[in-house]
């Protein structure tokens, strides 16, 4: 992976982010209701944070940790 | 709980943090630093998380739910992409040894002295907010813990306010913590420690309140959560709209929080001045977020515990952390909590107060003191103790400032509406920055503007109506705008109203601060110095990986000089073990020389800078150097240098890859030469062949009747009329590749003219008449009297008709043998007809026999006739002429060839495109 690859990985994920966390996005889990005891929106924000976090761990990772 | 029993855990709490330091500050003296890695990086970043996100979030979920995630949110968003954005802030303030975000910013723009004064100002009024709610958030959980009920503070006389003694407290320490070395310059590795030791604290504090309330008085997520659903204005909670969130506000928030992740005084710091290597940047940028997620999980179940718990109100939702274990009677547990808050405070006040202060020395002290005195006398009073003096001074002064307004107005607000001021303060950094390093045309004018602009409308949006309300000012204000203007209210700016007042201001701050940025930059010019710095901002990785720094400004001054200021400024010993340094480095003794070159005096100010901020820095070596500033034309010689050579490698590139496609088309040409010379090859192959076969048996039957002298005469009669026979044939043979040769290779000689096409067939029909009687053929011919006009060559064309005519006698019905030639015009074009009723030609070989060569052999006739160039001229002639020759045959129904030519008119006869070539 070379500079300019992380690079454009890197602000692909913080425009996916963007997307995500804002409206009209949002508002589609922005309903009542539990789901397996929690609010639906809480599932969404936590899971797709989690996400982001991975995926940044992922492409961020030291150049010598790498396998390739 | 005993008053007494707090105070001395607190005490003993903050001895604590002392060990740490001293432990961090030893290991760092041993060379063996603690905190130079990417988790303790990321956990002093965790200084983010203050009282707000300890006790405001819970508030702030008790009243719009999720509305607290996006000032978490937003830094989680930003994280990915600080592996380009932070870094290269990091890279740019290494090399220029910034010393805050003022800093930054004055630097930027020429180290401009105003401009670094603005940005001061802006930081420190924006923050004392967000300090005060610190200050309130320890005092009402200090009231909270020893079970006052939670007076106001604002009508006790203040020497018997707690909150002034927290105050005076916290004052004390930060000025023991932040100023305990006597090098402002150096990194404050026990600070950092004692910062992640303190984040640390807070999250398991978080953590343990979150776990007790969510598994110990409830029975886990489903628990609460369920419970909480059957309340409506609980339930009312778990989506935005009905928290009354809608995307406008949202997006500000996120967008705030993002701005202030980065540009926060205090974030800053740590994460820019305070980094030890810009390669932790990656690994943060994962854990950062990874530790807003933990602290966040519990917070809205904290929040609905609470609510349910407290359902007539009385209890404040941002004391909820607190409040819930002393209700149920979790005395150590909810000292343990307080300690986390505690923590979450101070760190956040002593690194922001620490930042500050630096900030207000730097930018708006010094260049005051130094900008009319006379550094070149010896004086053995070093003054970086009188730094160190101002600086503690500055502390006390933020404070008691934060104090104040804690005292004012602080205590009607939640503690993160007033937060939010704070952050929209600081977003008005947000276009001086970014554009300071991505866009070399930003002028410090233009910086000037937008961040007076912007800063001028949030304090009339936000701080000033807080003001209002505590009736310092007049309220009439609010409802009727400022001076009777109605367009001048706070909250409802230019007539925008509907939203919040942070959405409100944010938009109207940052819209018209990135407006006037960008026109007054576009207006304005630069400095030499402002475009030197611009470049150097914009272009860190250049300078970087190149090391080609150009000299800004020619400038003189004396060694001796150089070394009194910064013994002054710096200490005896840190300047003479810099200037040991920079002996070494450059293999010279400075004591040998009289005047200072260059690179010592930009060495010298940039090192000062780390003490004293860039703009101080410069106005004090101004005060020794004499100063020959680069005219702006050969400034842009040098620029025009390092760009040429930019350029130059460009071009050079261009032209590799221009060579690379040079090489591929000769690859190509050559490939098709090579094919070419193939075919020509096979053509050869092939013509000698058909030669070969007729002289062969010339050859055999002259030899024959040589050697035979008595042969009978009819016996010679047959064999002479065989050698007839094929010496016709090796005539047609080599004709035909003369013609082919001459078609081939020089279709510009042929004349194109208008002519009658049914003319061409009638005299080629006429020519063959005789010989297709001979040979017992019915020949046809049918044609109309109206001419076909079509645009050819006559010659030509009538090859064309008598090579598919020779061919439909060749192969016609030998005893019933009908030719028709067809001629007419038809809607398409001038078409020609060649019909016979021979063996017809199998679809397989109808693709072959326009090829070269081509020879049908038929079983029953043996041996095939002709040269099998025939049908391949009249192909190439008819393309030639842009018409189409095509066949159509079954097997024993005979063959029909059908030329089509585009057919002339009068109106193109000039615009006839030429032939095909």
């Amino acid at each position: 992976m070379t500079t300019n690859d992380r690079s454009l990985k890197l602000i692909s994920i913080f425009l996916l982010g963007v997307m995500l966390f804002n409206f009209p996005l949002v508002s589609l889990f922005s309903r009542e209701g539990l789901l397996l005891g929690l609010p639906k929106l809480y599932w969404y924000f936590f899971v797709v944070w989690g996400g982001i976090i991975a995926l940044t761990a992922w492409v961020a990772r030291p150049a010598k940790a790498k396998k390739d | 709980m005993q008053p007494i029993l707090i105070i001395s855990i607190s005490i003993g709490y903050v001895a604590l943090l002392f060990f740490i330091a001293w432990i961090a500050d030893k290991r760092e003296a041993a060379g063996k630093s603690i905190v130079k890695n990417p988790a303790i990086y990321a956990l002093s970043m965790a200084v983010y998380c203050t009282a707000w996100t300890f006790y405001g979030s819970v508030g702030r979920a008790a009243t719009t739910g999720l509305g607290f995630l996006p000032t978490y949110l937003g830094p989680a968003l930003l994280a990915p992409v600080w592996w380009l954005l932070l870094k290269k802030i990091i890279l740019i303030s290494k090399s220029q040894r910034i010393t805050s975000i003022a800093d930054f910013i004055s630097s930027r723009y020429g180290k401009s002295t105003f401009l670094g004064v603005i940005a001061t100002l802006v930081a420190v009024l924006g923050i004392i907010p967000y300090i005060s709610i610190q200050l309130k958030a320890i005092s009402s959980s200090f009231d909270l813990l020893v079970g006052q009920a939670t007076a106001s503070h604002a009508n006790v006389p203040f020497y018997l306010d707690t909150a002034l003694y927290i105050t005076i407290a916290l004052a004390a320490f930060t000025i023991l913590f932040g100023t305990r070395n006597l090098d402002p310059n150096e990194r404050h590795g026990g600070l950092v420690a004692a910062i992640a030791f303190e984040s640390l604290l807070k999250l398991v504090a978080f953590l343990a309140i979150g776990l007790f309330v969510t598994f110990g008085l409830y029975d886990g997520f489903g628990d609460i959560f369920s419970k909480g659903a059957a309340v409506p204005s609980i339930r009312a909670l778990f989506t935005l709209e009905s928290a009354g969130l809608n995307g406008w506000e949202w997006f500000w928030l996120l967008f705030l929080s993002m701005s202030a992740v980065m540009l926060l005084p205090r974030q800053f710091h740590v994460a820019v001045v305070e980094n030890t290597n810009a390669a932790h940047v990656s690994r943060a940028s994962w854990m950062f977020p990874l530790y807003l997620l933990l602290i966040n999980i519990f917070v809205l179940p904290i929040a609905v515990a609470g609510l349910m718990m407290f359902p007539e109100g009385g209890v404040e939702p941002d004391s909820y952390v607190l409040s819930i274990p002393l209700a149920a009677g979790y005395e150590t547990l909810a000292l343990f909590v307080a300690l986390g808050g505690f923590s979450a405070a101070t760190s956040m006040v002593i690194v922001a107060v620490i930042a500050l202060s630096i900030m207000i020395v730097n930018n708006l002290v010094l260049p005051g003191i130094v900008r009319n005195q006379d550094f070149r006398q010896d004086n053995p009073y070093s003054i970086s103790s009188s730094l160190l003096g101002i600086r503690r001074v500055c502390i006390i002064l933020v404070l008691l400032l934060a104090y104040a307004y804690f005292k004012a107005v602080g205590e009607q607000y939640s503690l993160v509406s007033v937060g939010l001021i704070s952050f929209t303060a600081i977003a008005q950094f947000v276009p001086a920055v970014l554009g300071g390093i991505y866009w070399k045309r930003a002028t410090k004018k233009g910086a000037i503007w937008g961040l007076s602009i912007g800063f001028l409308i949030w304090a009339f949006c936000l701080p000033f109506p807080t003001l209002v309300e505590t009736g310092l000012v007049n309220d009439r204000v609010m409802a009727e705008g400022l001076f009777g203007w109605g367009l001048l209210q706070p909250y409802a700016l230019f007539g925008l109203s509907g939203y919040s007042p942070v959405a409100n201001a944010a938009f109207w701050s940052l819209a018209l601060n990135t407006f006037a940025y960008i026109i007054v930059s576009l207006n304005t010019q630069q400095s030499p110095l402002e475009i030197s710095q611009a470049d150097l901002f914009v272009d860190i990785y250049k300078y970087r990986s190149g090391g080609n720094e150009y000299e800004v400004m020619r400038r003189r001054a004396r060694v001796r000089d150089i070394r009194i200021l910064m013994n002054r400024f710096l200490g005896v010993a840190r300047s003479q073990s810099l200037l040991t340094a920079y002996e070494n480095r450059n293999r010279v003794d400075l004591s040998r020389q009289q005047t200072a070159e260059a690179n010592l005096i930009n060495y010298a100010e940039t090192h000062l800078a780390g003490a004293i901020g860039a703009a101080s820095a410069k106005i004090i070596i101004g005060s020794i150097a004499k100063e020959d500033p680069i005219s702006l034309e050969e400034m842009f010689k040098v620029l025009e240098q390092t760009k040429e050579i930019v350029e130059y490698s460009k071009a050079l590139e261009k032209k590799s890859a221009e060579l690379e496609r040079t090489t591929l088309q000769l690859k190509q040409a050559n490939e098709q030469l090579k094919e070419l010379d193939r075919l020509k090859a096979d053509f050869i192959t092939t013509v000698t062949h058909e030669l070969r076969t007729p002289i062969t048996s010339i050859k055999a039957l002259s030899k024959i009747m040589l050697d035979n002298r008595n042969m009978p005469e009819e016996q010679r009669a047959e064999f002479l009329s065989i050698v007839v026979t094929e010496s016709e044939r090796l005539t047609r043979l080599i004709n035909q590749v003369l013609d082919l040769e001459k078609i081939q290779s020089q279709p510009e000689d042929l004349k194109l003219e208008p002519l009658d096409l049914a003319e061409v067939a009638r005299q080629a029909f006429n020519g063959l008449r005789q010989l297709m009687r001979d040979k017992g053929i019915v020949p046809e011919l049918i044609i109309k009297d109206a001419p076909v006009p079509v645009y050819g060559n006559f010659d030509r064309l009538t090859q064309v008709v008598v090579n598919l005519l020779s061919n439909a006698i060749k192969f016609a019905d030998d005893e019933k043998g009908q030719v028709h030639l067809r001629c007419y015009q038809g809607a398409k074009g001038g078409y020609i007809e060649v019909q016979d009723n021979g063996p017809g030609i199998s679809p397989r070989d109808q693709e072959l026999i326009f090829e070269k060569f081509t020879q049908i052999s038929d079983s029953d006739k043996g041996k095939p006739q002709g040269s099998g160039l025939g049908l391949f001229i009249t192909h190439t002639i008819v393309s030639q002429h842009r018409g189409r020759l095509s066949v159509e045959s079954e097997p024993a129904m005979g063959a029909t060839f059908k030329v089509t030519l585009p057919l002339y008119s009068e109106k193109q006869s000039n615009g006839v495109p030429p032939p095909e070539q």
